[in-house]
């Protein structure tokens, strides 16, 4: 596999012919490149750069499950869940929003015998080391999901800190990083376990699963708070109970009726969270704090409509002294899975470069369906735009 | 004429039908182009490029089945059983009788056997 897509080009942009390659003369639909002339590139790598690229978005899961987390509990709890035969993540039943091709994981990255994203070492292989990534946000979207399918803020409060020992403890090295994930139920506590671990060098940032409360709610201050004071950015992320328990965030609306509908959706949450938190002067009150919107989209991000907004009716947000788009660029970051693809990818090209430049962040959400991997996406950008997004923007924001 | 076509003139001997076994996707590297080949109940042989048209995952570690034929709204309708393969990242569905995608035309150059 060819790495070097990130060298450079000596300036030169790649034509979205070039770059769709013959496969464009033969009438194949739109496509952001499955090779070219970026990723065929034989320019030397430049050297003075240690990290070639940064992936957002790896999703790990508990291999054998709940039983595996056990050890990382006291005793009593263990009792607790065991007693409830307690599951985690999707083992918890519902039929809502399941995957219409019966699941959410790429058939292709199961290691032998085994389900895709439960083996750190295969998940090294065939992502890290296959397509030069060198350091991977792992997101325990697991994790988020037990948090929020528990309605007792002390059960779920536990079950979170077991899986942070777990991934803290049986995936993480250089490469792989962790993002504690915090509870949403009861804030102090999840600043407690922010405080617990937060200091763990493996540690990049805090994800933080949403509850059905704005972003910039006070309710979430504590965590802020202890995220700041450890320099680690909050992450926010579909955790797959949107709309399925009580209690998690919801879409605009009504409920979504299908899961494609849900999926195309998500962008609202995103959106939602981002006028919430500028709006409510999160950012000055936590002038460290970043937070990055991981799988949200991008491309409603361009912050037009709150600057245009924030200049009208100024007054009833006194506390925000900037325009909103400056919070953005300062504070904020979203990653680029699933890309969106126009049937031109000009198109996406121009609206990147002129608004999203600074704020993008490349993601994978390997070993999931929809991913997007590192020599198929966003290849008709210059090597000046491939770098910041595939790995400065990312440098900036996560504590690596 | 494309290099499809042309690799589809050429018999390129591949091994024996008991060799395939019925349903199973398999990976093979012919005339220099990677492929995937399947047999069917039919004893139909299928041979595709193993590349999606989309982003370029292998095919072979797709699956095949039927798929939900379009439809009235609210209803199922299942069809074209053993006949559509399902790319295994991004779902695109293609028609092994003619390699184009159900809903795009983009085709994986399906070559009957």
């Amino acid at each position: 596999m060819n790495t070097d897509f990130l060298a450079d080009q000596g300036g030169k942009r790649p034509s979205p012919r070039e770059i769709q390659g013959p496969e464009n003369g033969r009438g194949i639909v739109k496509s952001n490149g499955p090779r070219g002339a970026a990723a065929e590139s034989t320019a030397v790598h430049d050297a003075r750069t240690a990290v070639r690229i940064i992936d957002c978005d790896v999703h790990p899961i508990v291999k054998d499950g709940i039983e595996s987390l056990y050890p990382y509990m006291p005793e009593g709890w263990r009792r607790r869940f065991r007693n409830v035969n307690a599951g985690i993540g999707n083992q918890q039943s519902t039929t809502r929003y399941l995957h219409p091709h019966g699941g959410g994981l790429r058939r292709d990255a199961a290691p032998p015998g085994g389900l895709a994203g439960e083996d750190p070492q295969f998940v090294r292989a065939d992502l890290l080391d296959k397509y030069g990534i060198d350091r991977a946000l792992l997101i325990s979207i697991e994790a988020g999901n037990s948090a929020l399918g528990a309605a007792d803020g002390s059960d779920a409060a536990v079950i979170v800190a077991a899986f942070n020992d777990f991934f803290l403890d049986q995936w993480v090295d250089e490469r792989l990083r962790y993002a504690l994930c915090v509870s949403p139920h009861d804030p102090l506590k999840a600043a407690g376990e922010i405080r617990r671990i937060g200091a763990n060098d493996a540690v990049a940032a805090v994800y933080l699963p949403l509850l059905d409360i704005r972003m910039g709610n006070q309710h979430y201050h504590p965590i802020y708070e202890a995220a700041a004071d450890l320099s680690l950015p909050i992450v926010i992320h579909p955790a797959a109970a949107e709309s399925i328990y009580v209690g998690a965030a919801t879409f605009a609306c009504g409920m979504p009726e299908r899961y494609v509908e849900r999926y195309v959706n998500f962008p609202q949450i995103g959106e939602a969270s981002v006028a919430s938190l500028i709006f409510s002067g999160v950012f000055s009150r936590y002038p460290n704090l970043k937070v990055i919107c991981v799988e949200f989209g991008f491309s409603w991000a361009v912050p037009l409509r709150m600057d245009k907004a924030w200049q009208e009716v100024r007054s009833e947000v006194p506390w925000v002294k900037h325009p909103p788009s400056e919070y953005v660029h300062k504070h904020l970051g979203f990653t680029t899975q699933p890309v969106d693809e126009p049937n031109d990818v000009r198109d996406l090209e121009q609206m990147v470069e002129r608004y999203l430049a600074d704020v993008l962040l490349f993601s994978t959400d390997y070993p999931h369906w929809d991913n997007d991997l590192p020599d198929r996406v966003l290849l008709t950008l210059t090597q000046e735009m491939r770098g910041r997004i595939f790995r400065d923007n990312a440098a900036t924001r996560l504590r690596l | 004429m494309s290099a499809n076509r042309a690799v589809a003139r050429t018999r390129v001997d591949v091994g024996t039908l008991d060799e395939f076994p019925i349903g199973e996707l398999r990976a093979l590297k012919v005339a220099n182009r990677e492929v995937c080949l399947m047999r069917r109940q039919d004893e139909t042989v299928y041979v595709i490029k193993n590349s999606c048209p989309h982003r370029g995952a292998p095919l072979s570690k797709g699956s095949v089945g039927g798929t939900m034929v379009p439809s009235a709204p609210g209803e199922y309708v299942y069809g074209l059983e053993g006949q559509i393969i399902r790319c295994p990242h991004h779902g695109w569905e293609f028609d092994l009788e003619s390699g184009a995608s159900v809903f795009t035309g983009a085709t994986a150059h399906s070559l009957p056997s």
